[in-house]
């Protein structure tokens, strides 16, 4: 998945107005990011790649671009 | 629908001011949309919301359960705006439910989301034996027995419980077979008694997943529950939090009275004024059996004090014979408080079923299968519900009409189920009251496209179809099939015209055609039919007014048509004279049985308002090709 198709999907998901750069943030830095999200990015990307995502890296990711980095390509 | 919509008025900060226009915008949503919805909602406050709308019934609801509940919040968040209620959504401490449940209630409502987790995890040993599960469970229903009955005494607002499915990860632990059902069996007991506490306090509702579980995916994911005690997918939080959603709308107390049921593909299954009476599936058959189905759900809200009506876009005579006589119909004349059949649009007709019996139009419920209908009572009286069914699907029909639960209700009482006789009296005394409606101002909105189009191979079913199937908006009744059909178009001198309709709600097909032919300087139209679907709007002015200029654009000099009577076709006796034909003597060679008509081609129509033509008539040919 494109960095840019990410982030549409972060954005429908949980209505974050996020941009590239901010992939990078941590989430203990992300404003208005909570641990909910996660679990509803999770379901967002299995629905969207329509296979099995990696959960236990999911929830083990510190940023945006490592939960994009465990989905893959 | 997408929630872009929603983002841009959060974005601007408009969320408060227009949260009303919330409500139809997610009216038809899905739960997951509604969830997205509900996320965007999240920074929202209930009092900026009622400050900026005043009069809005707000509700607060508190959210505990025995596993993670913050999934569920968003989804919650998003149906109470579905429903035009401002609400206040808190969650307790994960796990915490008994902590919460002991204190007095303080909100309007109180859900505990329960799972099999809130038994399991009062077991302290790793392992267990289905005795075990059975003291755990009536522990626990003993704390909800006891936490209910304190409700009832100190707390406030309702108390809204929620039964515990048992998964296949916990029952295949159980090796033992007959143990295993055993287990099912002590849970099913459980699950019983924990339902039988909503049946006895007023205060306190049980709402049961299981029935829930049927209409979804899967319910449940180990990952999820294992490594963030989230006991349930989003699909069954979605369906759940609108069941909150429909109760949270009953405790604002706004009940919908009355079901007023579009006939034609909804009720039963074909088109009245095509087919007549004889000729309607609710019967046998894929489709009259699921006709049968709906039909008998729609009594079954009747009984228990649902007001049914009709709003039919039919001839009011044979719609009242049909409801009368027809011997399968379930829902007869007399079970409706009222019934309005004609030709006007029902975004016109639906709300004065409400005036007729003297209810609000806020009190109705309208299922038709046509988008178009629908679509314009949501934009125009977003105060009707309204439920959207597929005429190709109707064994959907039942779970569409009940979906919303629009006619739930804390509680019926044998006055509820008596009421629909009074209405009844009071819809006979308003049969004689008449009102009129803007025609042009829907017309206008309507944004209607007619297409006049060149047909291909591809078409000939549908013509031929339109032929035989056209009973009343058939000017000479011939019958073509699908041959008859494809030598018309392959004839050099025959001119084919079928139209196609399309409005801002959708596209209705091929909904007509004329058959004509060039004889020399004359146009003759052999046969003009068109659907009833798509009548009242001008259609049939614009079609035959482009008719009429073409032939003069081809140096025609007159247009011939006819019109034939038939028990059925009486509603386009005047047809052509309506559009400038003078009555003419039977020209030798055509048929004497009809009335033959000529335009002189003198004086042409204009353009008919609101209406949009695109013509691709052929250019002329005169046996030439």
């Amino acid at each position: 998945m494109s960095p840019d198709a990410f982030l549409e999907l972060v954005r429908d998901e949980v209505g974050l107005e996020l941009a590239e750069p901010d992939l990078d943030t941590a989430f203990d830095d992300l404003e208005g990011w909570d641990s909910v999200m996660m679990l509803k990015l999770l379901g967002a990307v299995e629905q969207a790649t329509g296979r099995p995502a990696p959960m236990m890296a999911f929830l083990e990711a510190t940023s945006l671009r490592g939960v994009h980095a465990v989905i893959g390509p | 629908m997408n929630t872009d919509r929603i983002r841009a008025l959060r974005d601007e900060g408009a969320l408060a001011e227009r949260y009303l226009e919330l409500g139809p915008l997610l009216a038809a949503a899905d739960t997951a949309t509604v969830r997205r919805a509900g996320a965007l909602l999240g920074g929202l406050s209930c009092q900026d919301v009622v400050a900026a709308n005043p009069g809005i019934p707000t509700i607060a609801i508190s959210v505990t359960g025995s596993g993670t509940i913050a999934p569920l919040l968003p989804a919650l968040t998003g149906e109470l705006a579905r429903h035009g209620l401002a609400g206040q959504v808190s969650a307790g401490d994960p796990g915490a439910y008994a902590l919460h449940l002991a204190r007095p209630a303080a909100a309007d409502l109180t859900l505990c989301l329960l799972d099999a987790s809130a038994v399991f995890d009062r077991i302290v040993s790793p392992v267990w034996t289905v005795d075990d599960v059975g003291t755990a469970a009536a522990e626990l229903l003993g704390l909800l027995r006891g936490f209910a009955a304190s409700h009832t005494e100190r707390g406030r607002g309702a108390l809204v419980l929620t039964t515990a499915p048992l998964w296949s990860s916990w029952t295949n632990q159980v090796l033992d077979l007959r143990e295993r059902a055993r287990l099912g069996a002590v849970w099913r007991r459980f699950t019983a008694d924990l339902l039988e506490l909503g049946t006895s306090a007023d205060t306190v509702y049980v709402i049961d997943l299981d029935p829930l579980l049927g209409d979804l995916g899967p319910a449940r994911d180990a990952r999820l529950e294992g490594y963030a005690h989230v006991a349930y997918t989003d699909a069954l939080l979605g369906a759940l939090a609108r069941q909150v959603g429909h109760l949270a709308r009953g405790l604002c107390g706004r009940p919908r009275k009355c079901l007023v049921l579009d006939l034609d593909g909804t009720l039963w299954g074909g088109t009245l004024a095509e087919s007549g009476g004889d000729g309607l599936d609710m019967a046998e058959g894929f489709r009259g059996e699921a006709h049968r189905r709906f039909q008998r759900a729609v009594a079954q809200l009747g009984s228990q004090g649902v007001l049914l009506a009709v709003c039919s876009k039919n001839d009011a005579a044979e719609v009242d014979q049909v409801l009368r006589t027809h011997p399968d119909l379930l829902v007869r004349r007399d079970d409706f408080v009222t019934v309005l059949a004609g030709w006007e649009p029902k975004v016109a007709t639906v709300p004065r079923v409400a005036e007729r019996i003297g209810i609000g139009v806020d009190s109705l419920v309208f299922v038709d299968d046509s988008t178009t209908e629908t679509g314009l009572i949501r934009a125009n009286r977003p105060e009707i519900a309204v439920v959207d069914v597929d005429a190709d699907e109707p064994a959907t029909h039942v779970d569409r009409l009940l979906a919303e639960g629009w006619f739930d209700a804390t509680t019926i009482t044998a006055e509820d189920r008596e009421r629909a006789e009074a209405y009844r009296t009071e819809a006979r005394r308003a049969d004689f009251r008449t009102g009129f409606s803007s025609l042009t101002d829907y017309l206008a909105e309507l944004d209607t496209r007619l297409d006049i189009f060149a047909p291909g191979p591809a078409d000939v079913a549908r013509l031929a179809q339109l032929t035989q199937r056209t009973n009343q908006f058939n000017l000479m009744t011939l019958r073509l099939d699908e041959s008859a059909v494809r030598a018309a178009l392959s004839d050099a001198d025959s001119v084919v015209a079928p139209i196609r309709v399309r409005d801002r709600f959708g596209d209705h097909g091929v909904v007509g055609v004329v058959f004509a032919r060039r004889d020399g300087g004359t146009v003759l139209i052999d046969n003009l039919v068109m659907s009833c679907r798509v009548l009242g709007r001008g259609i049939e002015s614009a079609w035959i007014g482009e008719l009429l200029r073409w032939a003069a654009a081809q140096g025609a000099s007159a247009v011939i048509g006819g019109y034939k009577p038939t028990p059925r076709n009486g509603r386009v006796e005047n047809l052509l004279p309506e559009h400038g034909f003078a009555p003419i003597d039977t020209p030798a060679g055509f048929d004497p049985a009809a009335r033959w008509f000529r335009h002189d081609l003198a004086e042409l129509p204009g353009p008919v308002a609101n209406l949009t033509v695109e013509s691709a008539l052929p250019a002329p040919t005169g046996g030439t090709r």
